[in-house]
């Protein structure tokens, strides 16, 4: 025990009162501080304190890059050092036990990484006067739950990693496994957080448990909790936490064990020599040097031949990689990752599971890319410096050989390697979607474009290992090579994640939209992007492989200068050129990029965005109240040009002035140009044009003005010019185009969608707090506008759309023919009875399968690869329109109904006049094999259906509880129709989706969470707590009586803007009274 | 054949001079370099192998300008370090077939013929298919002469060939090396005097980075021929000695302390008169700096 005690008495001296320990220290402070910013952005919610306890245990759970390593860095010398210093032969004779020693070398380690871990704490102490935040984001110091956080998370997880570390080096008795135990750990981790946010509630215990630090665990656990209880609770060793827990720390000490009782002296002093491989020569005293003569021969040293050896040796090293079977035993396990996770993850989003489609088969690239990717750059790497590390450098400089042959041919084996890797995800993509039954429809291009390119693929591995390449030159020294390296990846990655940089340009090897395939419009804008990025990188790729070249060290103690030096020919004059010129095509590639994303308006950083949306705000605000005309009737024809990104349309609108407003304000979209406004044969002029806000206010001339329409003649056109890095761009793209009526035309007045919404932000930018997101339930203002547009009531009109040749055009309304005119496919729909102004206009590659039922015409537009459940739509379209009508009457959905798919980048599902739209990922490629994703497509059919019937029948007015009416109820009817088509099972399975979902997205409110009679357009709550409870109402009172409560009070004063308050109350009524309690708990009590 | 050195300097970053304005002509032959361990031989050893920058001085062989030019030196340079290590994975005759494809020998049966004539030379050819992390020490150092003999080069540097070897496996060296100076230039670099009066022809002593003497063994064995003796004496008078005589080694024999004493004349009756060897006048010049 004393000889424990003085060997770790020793360890700490020595180590402590070492500049490193301080620099170690002053690195986990200011992570502290780093990470408590960045956990603190996480949580949306205004009121989450910056130093809440939540925040400071997740910080602890997630151990942070610079704990990982300086626990990879400092840990495993402790043990390795008398090896790694050669000191071990006389160290290991001194009288001390193998055992005391490795338990006194354990316990430094561990008491060590203790000790420097306080800097976290020193750092979230220190939060409050960090100048990340104003001092009304802080509470008081919570001292106990600082110290609990530590010693829950903390202190195992040390406890994990120094076991692990010492576990690798007692069985490998080399270090460098270790650095690769803590690289898998981390990995891990890193696969299971992905996962987890990625929306894999399914294997939710999986990613928790696989998780060695419990970050998954507090993440879901700091989820699940209340604002309030985010900013004093202490977590519980209880559930998720308390497994994770037990898991890690057992684990722990079966490795401690396992190296204790395996360590000895004798043992590990070996350092891995292998005794049995050591030759004999059985006529050694028989040596004498033979008189053998050397043969003559020749030598040849041309380009060709150079160029002969550049690919005998990029072979010779590919295989030296490829070969040994640890290479092959870390592929076969990366492949049944790969494996496990294309079958048991699936790509939840809003449904339940996916057919095996290859877009799905794919995307474990996003999680296992990363990983894939910094492999190998630590294989590259490594095979930079082989000559080094094996110390036969001195024979190799020395050879007649110009540096780019031995160097080049190691970057060109890291390529065969990302090569192979990435050659083996897709036969074992294909090879899983075939097994799971998807091989007929096999999309071979997706393949190649996901995992073969630039999305976190083949290609990226290879620019990585370019910037590798450089590093190493320029560095000359291996670890800092790896350290550099690996950790700007890491920097990139996280910083991109929590939103700390946005500018693509700034990210080596990224390119936009890397996760952003939809199976309607591809990759859409960000394919070009991503292409013009891609060369960007490419470009700078060459420049730095041949930096590398001319900068390699070759042999020992080179000058700089001599290095830099024109006169240094380890690249040659005309490859110094080609240098300069890769560096030039890199700097107008970057011009090209700067020209089209940013001079073009193509991207706007978040901050400038909340900074011009405030501005707005602060300078029209004023046109909230005032009075402008509103749209009335609108002809519009409307000519999309998808390939081009770009329409031009011409309308014809009639607009409501009864106030006779003399002054018109316009707000545009980006990119729309008005090119004439005509009122009455004369050109509006402008008065006031806002060219950053896109506002204009037009004089409405005096004679003009004789009554209290206004008929206006607008000209436009829209047309995206260069591409983005970070905006879909939906409305007008190449295949599947979606957009709103008025991403076209102008919305008059204030455009409330402006507004921000969440106090945080609202506060950052000097605007006052907003007690609701909508006007309240008296407000005059609010009572007078409908839900659906601040600037129109009823809208009715024709709509006249083309489209290119090959795509299909749609919008609102019913259609009345469809044609084709030279290379244009033309659509003409007409809006008879006046409708609520949420129209969409669209356009794609469609199939279209039509069909009658009850009388009702329908139309389903959809990709013409995604028929897999067209029937199971049909039977919802039938089954719904008959539900309808049979509860709502006959004319409860208008003939002439059209569904229509549509790309995953906006939101889920829309429905306005005569229209379904869903997004692919509502159920187009559904597994329908299950019952919950049956119900799931009948209920979106369903929830369609009556919002079509509301928005007809009911006039809702802009104040809080709107979204009650708009949005909580078609899905509270869409239960009953799922109840009663499919029965109770299927129900509960819908019901249960939207408790789940409410009380997982709740604890992200950004404000103040209302209660559902004053509902203020939160998502989470009126489409599924607000449904829920409006459905137990139903049941309360009985579906019939509630149906028919319903239509009574859509007829009352049919004309008139109502209130969700009004409608509850009235149902109240009906409530038996020993039920009005648990009611009223419902909808008008926060949980 | 020759090598010539102008004025090489070296000084390292932190400070230590390595080299201080060595000059030096090589002819071909076995040349000895010999000094102390830190003395500046590695550091020349591996300027004149282009592996690393003089700050001032020139180097040149047989017209090449080696330092401008080092692409065209190692087209004739055979080099063996004073430590290097092998990849594990790979036999002996891979590896040597490798680094002979390196040194321009394309023709696949030449660098067959040379591979195998090396590897009989060096006595590995039965061990040729065995990979090298199973090598011993001197199987390995053997292996580092094979390599450095590939493609006949003009220059041959070795150095410290025989450090950490048995007196068997040195042996063995000073056969194979004696063979390398008939058609070439080669300097071997050592502390070990013996190394150097065993094989070469000619000589430098190196020390505290600068060059102390040059000339052939035998000759700077003759310079002092007459002015050594030796004495057998107690440890405790060995200071008393130095006082009074200008002692140049010491060493023990039947366990009692040997000193060599540098004088014009017998210092008195009780010293014999001493066979100088070069390890004398090597001591000689290292007690005189």
């Amino acid at each position: 025990m004393k000889t424990v005690l003085s060997i770790i008495k020793n360890e700490l001296k020595q180590r402590l009162f070492n500049w490193v320990t301080l620099i170690f220290f002053l690195m986990l402070v200011f992570q502290g501080i780093w990470y408590t910013k960045g956990t603190f952005d996480y949580f949306s919610n205004d009121g989450v304190l910056m130093n809440a306890p939540s925040i400071f245990y997740r910080n602890y759970a997630g151990m942070g890059m610079l704990m990982i390593i300086i626990i990879a860095i400092a840990t495993g010398g402790i043990l390795y050092k008398e090896i790694q210093y050669k000191s071990a032969q006389w160290a290991y004779v001194l009288p001390i036990k193998d055992k005391h020693f490795f338990l006194g070398r354990f316990f430094a380690a561990y008491l060590y990484l203790i000790i420097i871990s306080t800097g976290m704490i020193v750092g979230h102490l220190l939060v409050p006067y960090s100048g990340i935040g104003e001092a009304n984001r802080f509470g008081p110091v919570v001292w106990g739950q600082l110290l609990h956080g530590w010693l829950l998370f903390t202190i195992p997880n040390l406890f994990f990693y120094v076991s692990i570390v010492f576990f690798a080096i007692v069985y490998t008795r080399r270090i460098a496994t270790s650095y690769l135990a803590v690289f898998v750990v981390v990995i891990i981790f890193l696969i299971s957080q992905t996962s987890f946010e990625s929306g894999g509630g399914d294997n939710l215990l999986a990613y928790i448990l696989a998780d060695s630090g419990g970050y998954v665990a507090a993440q879901y656990y700091s989820d699940m909790l209340t604002t309030e209880q985010k900013n004093t609770e202490y977590f519980q060793l209880t559930g998720y936490i308390l497994q994770n827990r037990m898991l890690w720390v057992g684990v722990a000490f079966l490795l401690g064990i396992a190296a204790y009782f395996k360590f000895s002296f004798k043992y590990f002093i070996q350092i891995s020599t292998n005794r049995s491989k050591k030759i004999r020569e059985n006529n050694k005293a028989l040596f004498i040097a033979p008189l053998v003569q050397l043969p003559s021969i020749t030598k040849q040293f041309s380009v060709l031949d150079f160029l002969k050896k550049l690919w005998s040796l990029s072979k010779l090293e590919f295989l030296n990689i490829v070969r040994p079977i640890s290479f092959k035993i870390i592929l076969g396990i990366i492949l049944l990752m790969v494996f496990l996770q294309n079958v048991t993850w699936n790509a939840t989003y809003y449904i339940g599971n996916e057919l095996p489609i290859s877009s799905n088969m794919t995307y474990f690239r996003m999680q296992w890319g990363v990983f894939v990717n910094m492999l190998v750059m630590i294989w590259a790497g490594e095979l930079f410096f082989k000559d080094k590390t094996i110390n036969i450098w001195q024979i190799t400089d020395s050879l007649p050989v110009p540096v780019w042959v031995t160097q080049l041919s190691r970057f060109a084996a890291v390529i065969g390697l990302s090569l192979v890797l990435s050659i083996s995800f897709i036969i074992i993509s294909i090879f899983t979607q075939v097994l799971l039954g998807g091989a007929s429809y096999i999309d071979l291009g997706r393949f190649v474009e996901d995992l073969l390119l630039y999305r976190w693929a083949f290609l990226n591995f290879v620019l990585w290992a370019s910037l590798v390449f450089f590093v190493a030159a320029l560095s000359s020294q291996r670890i800092l090579t790896h350290i550099l390296c690996v950790g700007l990846f890491f920097f990139l990655i996280i910083s991109y994640e929590l939103g700390i940089v946005e500018d693509l340009r700034f990210g080596f090897g990224f390119t936009p939209g890397v996760e952003d395939y939809s199976e309607m419009s591809g990759y859409g804008v960000f394919q070009p992007a991503a292409n013009w990025f891609f060369f960007l990188w490419l470009a700078l790729a060459t420049t730095l492989v041949m930096l590398g070249i001319l900068l390699w060290k070759r042999g020992s103690d080179k000058k700089w200068i001599n290095r830099v030096a024109l006169k240094n020919m380890q690249l040659g004059h005309f490859s110094k050129v080609v240098m300069l010129a890769c560096f030039g095509l890199f700097l107008i590639l970057m011009s090209v990029i700067n020209e089209n994303v940013y001079d073009k308006g193509n991207f706007t950083p978040k901050a400038e965005e909340e900074r011009l949306d405030a501005e707005y705000e602060k300078k029209y605000k004023y046109l909230k109240t005032s009075s402008q005309p509103k749209y009335e009737t609108i002809d519009l024809k409307i000519d999309l040009f998808p390939s081009e990104r770009k329409a031009s349309y011409s309308a014809n609108i009639v607009l409501n002035n009864e106030k006779g407003v003399d002054t018109i304000f316009l707000n545009c979209k980006d990119f729309v140009e008005i090119k004439s406004l005509i009122m009455k044969g004369q050109e509006l002029r402008s008065v006031k044009k806002d060219e950053d806000q896109n506002i204009t206010a037009y004089l409405i001339p005096k004679n003009i003005r004789t009554d209290s329409l206004l008929s206006l003649k607008l000209d436009g056109v829209k047309k995206y010019e260069g591409f983005t890095q970070s905006d879909f761009q939906a409305d007008l793209t190449y295949i599947g185009s979606f957009g709103g009526i008025q991403d076209f035309l102008p919305v008059i007045g204030y455009d409330s969608d402006k507004e921000i919404i969440e106090n945080r932000k609202r506060e950052e930018q000097n605007l006052d707090k907003l007690s609701s997101r909508m006007p309240s339930i008296n407000d005059s203002l609010g009572l007078r506008q409908n839900i659906f547009s601040t600037d129109a009531i009823l809208v009715k009109g024709n709509i006249t759309i083309s489209t290119e040749k090959g795509q299909i055009p749609f919008t609102a309304g019913a259609l009345q023919k469809r044609e084709t005119s030279g290379d244009r496919s033309i659509a003409y729909y007409n809006i008879d009875t006046p409708q609520v102004f949420n129209w969409y206009l669209g356009s794609s590659d469609y199939a279209i399968e039509k069909g009658v039922a009850n009388d009702i015409n329908y139309t389903i537009l959809y990709k013409p690869s995604h028929a897999f459940n067209i029937e199971l739509y049909q039977d919802a379209l039938k089954n719904g329109i008959a539900f309808m009508q049979k509860k709502f009457g006959l004319d409860a959905i208008s003939d002439k109904l059209q569904l229509v798919e549509i790309h995953r980048w906006q939101d889920a599902k829309y429905n306005f006049a005569n229209s379904i739209v869903l997004s692919e990922k509502q159920g187009w490629v559904a597994n329908t094999d299950g019952i919950q994703e049956k119900a799931y497509i009948l209920q979106t059919v369903g929830s369609g259906l009556v919002s079509l019937w509301l928005q007809r029948n009911l006039s809702i007015a802009n104040v809080q509880g709107a979204d009650m009416l708009r949005a909580g109820l078609p899905e509270a009817l869409a239960l009953q129709f799922v109840e009663k088509t499919l029965g109770e099972e299927a129900l509960n399975h819908l019901v249960q989706k939207k408790k789940d979902k409410y009380g997982k997205d709740r604890n992200n409110e950004p404000n103040l969470e209302p209660v559902l009679i004053y509902a203020d357009g939160a998502k989470y709550l009126e489409e599924n707590k607000g449904a829920v409870a409006l459905f137990k109402l139903m049941k309360t009172i009985g579906i019939q009586k509630f149906n028919s409560i319903l239509i009574q009070w859509a007829d009352e004063n049919k004309l008139e803007l109502k209130r969700f308050v009004d409608f509850y109350l009235r149902l109240l009524n009906e409530v038996p009274t020993s039920e009005k309690e648990s009611i009223k708990q419902l909808f008008e009590v926060v949980d | 054949m020759k090598l010539q050195i102008y004025n090489l300097s070296k000084t390292y970053s932190n400070g230590v001079q390595a080299l201080k304005n060595v000059s030096l002509t090589i002819e071909k032959g076995m040349f000895g370099l010999l000094g102390q361990n830190g003395a500046g031989k590695s550091t020349l050893m591996r300027t004149i192998a282009t592996l690393q920058d003089p700050d001032t001085g020139d180097i040149e062989f047989n017209g090449i300008n080696v330092l401008k030019k080092p692409e065209d030196l190692r087209k004739t340079l055979g080099y063996l370090p004073q430590e290097f290590g092998v990849y594990p994975n790979v036999t002996a005759e891979e590896l040597l077939h490798h680094i002979a494809d390196m040194k321009g020998i394309v023709h696949k049966g030449e660098r067959k013929d040379s591979v195998e004539a090396l590897l009989q030379k060096v006595n590995l050819y039965d061990v040729r298919k065995k990979k090298l992390d199973g090598y011993s020490g001197g199987m390995k150092q053997r292996f580092g002469i094979a390599q450095a003999l590939l493609g006949n080069p003009q220059l041959i540097i070795v150095d410290e060939p025989t450090a950490g070897l048995d007196p068997m496996e040195r042996n063995r060296f000073y056969n194979l090396l004696s063979e390398l100076g008939e058609n070439s230039v080669v300097i071997l670099s050592t502390h070990i005097v013996e190394d150097v009066s065993t094989l070469c022809t000619d000589m430098a002593i190196i020390g505290n980075g600068k060059v102390m003497l040059t000339g052939k063994p035998n000759e700077i064995e003759e310079a002092i021929r007459g002015k050594l003796y030796e004495v057998p004496i107690r440890k405790e008078e060995l200071h008393e000695y130095q006082e009074k005589y200008k002692v140049i080694s010491q060493r023990f024999f039947a366990g009692r302390l040997m000193i060599t004493v540098m004088a014009d004349e017998l210092p008195s009756g009780e010293f014999d008169v001493k066979v100088p060897s070069l390890e004398d006048a090597y001591f000689k010049i290292l007690s005189e700096n």
